[in-house]
């Protein structure tokens, strides 16, 4: 109960802070802003109308967050006759499903290095392991995302001719599979090593327990006791990083790797309204991609005190 | 690798990185080369041209120039025909300018933060550790974008000035938070408590006897938070909201080759592996031992 409430007080508080930032930045006019370049004096007019921008913040503050989450009708100015949070709200999956499939793929690939390198303390499986997670972590996701690019779409394209072009709204189910996959990959790159890291700390802490010990003791085959004992406990810490990593990938971070291989997800309509000054469509995605992160932050934090052994 | 040896590989591979790019106006000027200067027509001494038309296909547009692997277009030409060698180095003075002046901006910001918070404690505490916890839960790359937006082409926000102040304050949780949580410690510590029953004053328990103890945390932070931030810049230059043209930083390169990724790569890999390098040390020395 105290966590849920704390969530609506964290979206509460994130919500009059992006208020504050784009209507209360002093030197700003927020009506030339959310009109974008070269605003006629009648567009401007309109907007103040829209968002009542003659009468006082609360009552701005109000009649935004009105009409982002309950009528959900606030005009683009830049691009005429386009809803805002429609856009959003269709883009959303793209962006959920990507987050999503690199987490599966990067947490079961954490998982094989985390544990080979805890079973191998000291080989060169363990070095490449720590080796690999410090790369992941340097790597401009961009910039990996554009050599995979590189890699697929021309030079060696023959070797891969499953990898659908660049840009395409998928029309049928396979074909949107086959169009993820990439990009999944991409981003589970940067974030298996430092998973594998965490596990193979946790693994080796809880090996030295004294519960592994009584488990050998008991006679349990090592299998058992790795699934059974290390692995439970080695987990607690993994999760954690989870909620945080989903978080900043729901949060923007994906942004880039949509662009880079043409996804029309959130962070490429960001991106869009990034480039087109469409102030009020920033406004929206940012908005709503911060729910989606308290939402995602929330559900982590209930699973991981399911999932805790000592609870 | 031991911890050592790998922090001394580090530090090499970034000393090196400095020195290119510190020394970016003498390689320009031994080259015969300006970063900033375009050239649509000119050719090069052996006759090929900086901006090939295209023959193939409709026709259109132009090929710049690959590396030449000489002093003038070492690595090949962009779009305009600026030299990809010279932009790279300038491109990294602004990048590690930017990275170095966030990372102390945010430092300072975060001592100051959690000191204040940590030793005060009481109401003041409880406000300063909500605004961190709400800008905790804030995503960095959200805040950085609604920040930028709507301050580019503020009369008071400079080119340079407006990404290291952005990226400055996002951290300032990331750091802020743990300082606190030390300095609280430290409060309940014996020899602050002796130091106090002996009549000194706040500030100078403050100067002398916790300060000092928050320097290695700092310098444990540091490259931690300079590698963060020189990635974030990257990705905000990228999507147009980090550092504005004509200046050039690392990101503003990788974007500049994304539509020449499949004729000239060269002009988007070399900015990449720059910063991966970069990024790369910075994490190594920020690794605990």
């Amino acid at each position: 109960m105290t966590r849920l409430l704390r969530s609506i007080l964290v979206v509460f508080g994130i919500s009059v802070l992006v208020f504050l930032i784009f209507f209360a930045t002093p030197g700003t006019d927020p009506a030339a802003r959310l009109g974008g370049r070269g605003a006629s004096p009648e567009t401007l007019a309109a907007i103040r109308q829209e968002y009542g921008l003659d009468r006082p913040l609360p009552v701005q503050y109000a009649v935004m967050m009105r009409r982002l989450f309950v009528t959900r009708d606030l005009p683009s100015f830049v691009n005429r006759g386009q809803l805002v949070v429609p856009a959003v709200l269709r883009a959303a999956p793209v962006t959920i499903a990507l987050t999503l499939g690199a987490a599966v793929l990067w947490i079961a690939s954490g998982l094989l290095i985390g544990v080979i390198a805890a079973l191998r303390t000291g080989t060169a499986w363990d070095r490449g392991a720590t080796t690999l997670g410090l790369i992941g972590v340097s790597i401009p996701v961009f910039w990996l995302g554009e050599m995979v690019n590189l890699v697929t779409q021309s030079r060696f394209h023959a070797w891969f001719p499953w990898v659908p072009p660049l840009g395409l709204r998928a029309t049928t189910p396979g074909e949107w599979l086959r169009s993820m996959i990439l990009p999944c990959l991409t981003l589970a790159v940067l974030y298996a090593g430092i998973y594998g890291r965490v596990l193979r700390q946790g693994l080796v802490q809880a090996y030295a327990q004294d519960y592994v010990r009584t488990a050998r003791a008991k006679g349990l085959t090592e299998t058992r006791i790795l699934l059974r004992h290390a692995l439970r406990n080695a987990w607690t810490p993994v999760l954690a990083l989870l909620g945080l990593d989903i978080g900043a990938l729901l949060g923007g971070g994906t942004a880039l790797v949509e662009v880079v291989f043409g996804l029309h997800g959130l962070g490429r309509l960001t991106y869009d309204a990034l480039i087109s000054l469409d102030l009020a469509m920033v406004m929206a995605t940012v908005l709503y991609a911060a729910v989606f992160v308290v939402v995602s932050s929330a559900v982590v934090d209930a699973v991981q005190a399911m999932l805790d052994p000592r609870r | 690798m031991t911890g050592l040896v790998r922090a001394g590989w580090a530090a090499l591979v970034l000393s090196l990185m400095i020195a290119a790019c510190a020394a970016a106006p003498l390689y320009a000027r031994l080259a015969h080369t300006d970063p900033f200067r375009t050239h649509v027509t000119e050719t090069l001494p052996d006759g090929t041209p900086v901006l090939a038309e295209n023959t193939a296909g409709l026709g259109l547009g132009t090929t710049p120039v690959g590396p030449t692997w000489r002093a003038r277009y070492f690595l090949g030409a962009d779009r305009l025909g600026r030299d990809v060698m010279a932009r790279l180095l300038y491109g990294g003075r602004t990048s590690l300018l930017i990275a170095a002046a966030a990372t102390l901006l945010c430092l300072a910001l975060a001592t100051l933060v959690g000191v204040v918070a940590g030793f005060l404690g009481g109401v003041t505490d409880t406000v300063l550790a909500g605004a961190l916890d709400l800008l905790w839960a804030f995503p960095v790359t959200l805040l950085a974008i609604s920040l930028s937006i709507v301050l580019i082409g503020h009369e008071a926000a400079d080119s340079l000035a407006l990404p290291i102040g952005i990226l400055g304050i996002v951290y300032v949780p990331y750091v802020a938070r743990p300082l606190r949580a030390q300095v609280m410690t430290l409060r309940q510590t014996e020899f602050i408590e002796a130091a106090r029953a002996l009549g000194a004053t706040p500030v100078h328990i403050l100067l002398r006897h916790i300060l000092p103890h928050l320097g290695p945390s700092l310098r444990g932070f540091a490259p931690l938070v300079a590698a963060m931030v020189l990635l974030t810049e990257a990705a905000l230059s990228v999507l147009s909201v980090g550092v504005q043209a004509p200046a050039a930083s690392w990101g503003t390169l990788i974007a500049d080759g994304q539509g020449l990724i499949y004729t000239r790569p060269l002009v988007a890999i070399a900015p990449g592996l720059m910063i991966m390098l970069t990024v790369l040390a910075l994490n190594a020395l920020g690794e605990k031992r």
